[in-house]
C-alpha cells in the first residue's frame, strides 16, 4: 500500500510541475493553433535562470516570476519571426529552440548545475509554514497551490476582453482583423504566455529536484501536447470541465502512464521512446474516435 | 465617403497568367449609398471589395476615405469603420466561442486590449432584444457555440455583430450565396432592414440578380474591370430581362457556363 501511495505521490508531483507546461501548450496549440517548439528551449531556460539566481541568493518566488518573464521574451521572439518575418510556425519555434540551447548553457555555465541547500519555494516562505507532519509532502502541496493559482488566473484572463480576442484569433483570424486588432500582435502575445508558462514549469522543476540539466527541454512540446490531447479527448464530452482542467488531468494521466511503463520494467533510457509511442497512440486514437463520431453523424 | 481613383491592379504580374483586373478604374461610394455590384467571374467585383477593405493594395491609384488617402493602410486598421461579411458563413465570427461571447467581442470592438470582463451583464437584455428581432430563436441560445448554428443563422448573427460594432461602411461579399433560397431571402430582408436603420453605406457584391435589382440605390455591373452599368435609382426601372441579356453576353464571352 505504501508503495502505491509513494508512487501516486511521485506521479502527482511530476504532473503538477509539468502542468504549467501543458497550460502553455493549451494556449499555443489549442487556442492559437500554433505548434510552438520554442518550449523545448524555454522550459530549460526557466530552469537555467532559476539555478543561477537561487545560487546568488535571490527570493525563490521572485525567481519564478523572472523565469516566466524570460520565457515570455523568447515567446515574443518566436512570434516576431512568424508574424513579422513570415517564417513558418514550426520553423520559427525551431530557431528559438536551437538558439536557446546555447543561451541556456551560457546562463547556467555548465550542462548540469546543482542547487542543493539553496532556498526554494518548497523549503522557504510558504513551504516552511507547512506543519511538520506535511513537510515530506511539501513539493506536491506547494506545486499544487501554485498550479491552482496560475490556472485560476488563466481561466479568469480568458474571460476578459483581451482573453476573448486571443481565443477568437486561433479560431478565425478574420475576426481579429475585423475587430480592428493586429492579428500578429495577438499571436505574439499568446506565444509570450505559452513560453512564460513553459519557463515557469522548468523553473519549478529545478526548485523541486534541486538541479538543472540543460537537456531537460528535449521533447517537452511533444510531452505537453500529449497531455493536452489526452485531457481534451477524454473529457471533451463534459462541458462543465474547463479546458485548463482537462490539461491538468491529461498531464496526471500521462505521468501515470510513464510511471506505469517504468514499473513494468522499461529501462530508463527509453523515456523518450515511450513518450513518442504514447503520443502516436493518442493521435491515432483521436483520429479513430473523430471518424466514429463523424460516421454516427454526431458531428 | 469612399473613393477609388485611377486604380490599376494586376495579378500574377510577369507570368503567363498575368491578369489586368483594373486599368484606370474609378468608383465612388457616397454616404448612405447602397450599391449592388454584379458581374461574372473575373469581372473585378471581389477585387473592388478587397481594395476597399484593404486585403489587397492597388498597384497604383488611390483609395480615399472621407478625402484621406488610405491606399496602403493595413486591413485591421481600416476595420474600425469598415465591416465585411463574407460568403462563407464559417468565415463569420468565432465558431468555438458562444453566441454571447461573439456578441461581447464585437460590442467592445473599438477598445484596446483590456482586462475588463468581456461579458457585461447589463448588456444582456439588449443582446436578447436584437437577437429576437431576427426571428430565429437565437435569443434562447446565447450559450450555444457559433459552430452549432446553420449558415443562415450565422449570417443573420453577423448582421447583429455589424450593428453592435456600429460601422459606417458595410461590405457584403455575396453574403447570401451559400444559403438555401429561403434563408437567403430572410437574411437579405434583415440586411436591408439593418442598412436602413443604421443608415450604413453599403457595397453589396451578389450573384443574385433579383437581389441586385430590388435593393439599393445604385446598380453596378462590371466586366473585365469596366462598367457595363453604373445606374442610379435602378429599382423598378431596370428590367430583369435586359440585365440578364447583358449578363449572358459578357459571361459567354469569357467562357463561363450559363
Amino acid at each position: 500500500m505504501d508503495v502505491v501511495f509513494s508512487l501516486l505521490l511521485t506521479v502527482l508531483e511530476e504532473a503538477f510541475i509539468y502542468s504549467f507546461l501543458s497550460l502553455g501548450i493549451y494556449i499555443s496549440y489549442i487556442i492559437l493553433n500554433f505548434p510552438d517548439l520554442s518550449v523545448d528551449g524555454t522550459f530549460p531556460l526557466g530552469g537555467a535562470v532559476t539555478a543561477i539566481l537561487l545560487l546568488a541568493g535571490w527570493n525563490p518566488l521572485l525567481v519564478l516570476v523572472l523565469a516566466f518573464i524570460a520565457g515570455s521574451l523568447c515567446g515574443i521572439l518566436t512570434g516576431i519571426f512568424h508574424t513579422k518575418f513570415k517564417i513558418k510556425d514550426l520553423l520559427s519555434g525551431i530557431i528559438t529552440m536551437t538558439g536557446l540551447y546555447s543561451v541556456n548553457l551560457l546562463i547556467a555555465g555548465s550542462a548540469n548545475v546543482s542547487i542543493m541547500n539553496t532556498k526554494t519555494v518548497f523549503n522557504s516562505g510558504l513551504g516552511s509554514l507547512l506543519p511538520e507532519s506535511l513537510k515530506e509532502y511539501n513539493i506536491v502541496i506547494i506545486a499544487f497551490l501554485l498550479l491552482i493559482i496560475v490556472k485560476l488566473i488563466l481561466d479568469l484572463f480568458l474571460k476578459t476582453e483581451a482573453g476573448l480576442i486571443l481565443r477568437a484569433s486561433g479560431d478565425n483570424k478574420r475576426v481579429v482583423t475585423s475587430l480592428g486588432k493586429n492579428p500578429g500582435s495577438v499571436i505574439i502575445f499568446g506565444l509570450a504566455l505559452t513560453n512564460g508558462l513553459a519557463a515557469l514549469s522548468g523553473a519549478i522543476l529545478v526548485q523541486a529536484h534541486g538541479y538543472f540539466n540543460v537537456n531537460s527541454g528535449i521533447g517537452m512540446m511533444v510531452a505537453g501536447l500529449t497531455c493536452m490531447i489526452i485531457g481534451n479527448s477524454l473529457f471533451k464530452g463534459l462541458s462543465f470541465i474547463k479546458i485548463s482542467t482537462m490539461a491538468i488531468l491529461g498531464t496526471i494521466i500521462y505521468k501515470a502512464l510513464i510511471s506505469l511503463a517504468f514499473n513494468l520494467g522499461a529501462p530508463p533510457n527509453t523515456l523518450k521512446l515511450i513518450n513518442a509511442i504514447i503520443f502516436l497512440v493518442v493521435l491515432v486514437a483521436r483520429e479513430k474516435s473523430a471518424r466514429q463520431t463523424y460516421i454516427r453523424g454526431e458531428l | 465617403m469612399i473613393e477609388l481613383r485611377n486604380i490599376y491592379k494586376a495579378f500574377n504580374k510577369g507570368t503567363v497568367d498575368e491578369i489586368n483586373i483594373f486599368e484606370d478604374f474609378n468608383f465612388k461610394l457616397d454616404e448612405g449609398d447602397f450599391v449592388s455590384v454584379i458581374g461574372s467571374n473575373g469581372s473585378g467585383k471581389s477585387t473592388l471589395l478587397n481594395l476597399i477593405s484593404g486585403s489587397v493594395y492597388p498597384d497604383s491609384g488611390q483609395v480615399l476615405k472621407n478625402g484621406e488617402d488610405i491606399s496602403l493602410l493595413e486591413e485591421y486598421k481600416r476595420s474600425a469603420s469598415i465591416m465585411r461579411i463574407f460568403q462563407d458563413p464559417s468565415l463569420s465570427g468565432s465558431p468555438k466561442l458562444t453566441i454571447l461571447e461573439n456578441l461581447a467581442l464585437y460590442d467592445s470592438k473599438a477598445r484596446n486590449f483590456s482586462l475588463r470582463p468581456a461579458i457585461k451583464k447589463n448588456r444582456l437584455d439588449e443582446y436578447k432584444e436584437m437577437l429576437s428581432r431576427l426571428g430565429m430563436g437565437l435569443e434562447d441560445r446565447l450559450h450555444d457555440k457559433l459552430a452549432s448554428l446553420s449558415g443562415g443563422q450565422r449570417q443573420a448573427l453577423m448582421l447583429v455583430l455589424a450593428k453592435l460594432s456600429g460601422d459606417g461602411v458595410l461590405l457584403l461579399d455575396e453574403h447570401t450565396a451559400a444559403l438555401d433560397p429561403k434563408a437567403a431571402e430572410t437574411v437579405m430582408g434583415l440586411t436591408n432592414q439593418l442598412i436602413k436603420e443604421l443608415k450604413l453605406s453599403v457595397v453589396m457584391v451578389t450573384h443574385n440578380l433579383k437581389h441586385a435589382l430590388s435593393y439599393g440605390n445604385r446598380l453596378v455591373m462590371l466586366h473585365k474591370g469596366k462598367y457595363i452599368y453604373n445606374t442610379e435609382n435602378h429599382v423598378g426601372k431596370l428590367k430583369m430581362d435586359e440585365v440578364l441579356n447583358k449578363f449572358y453576353e459578357t459571361s459567354i464571352e469569357v467562357g463561363n457556363s450559363v
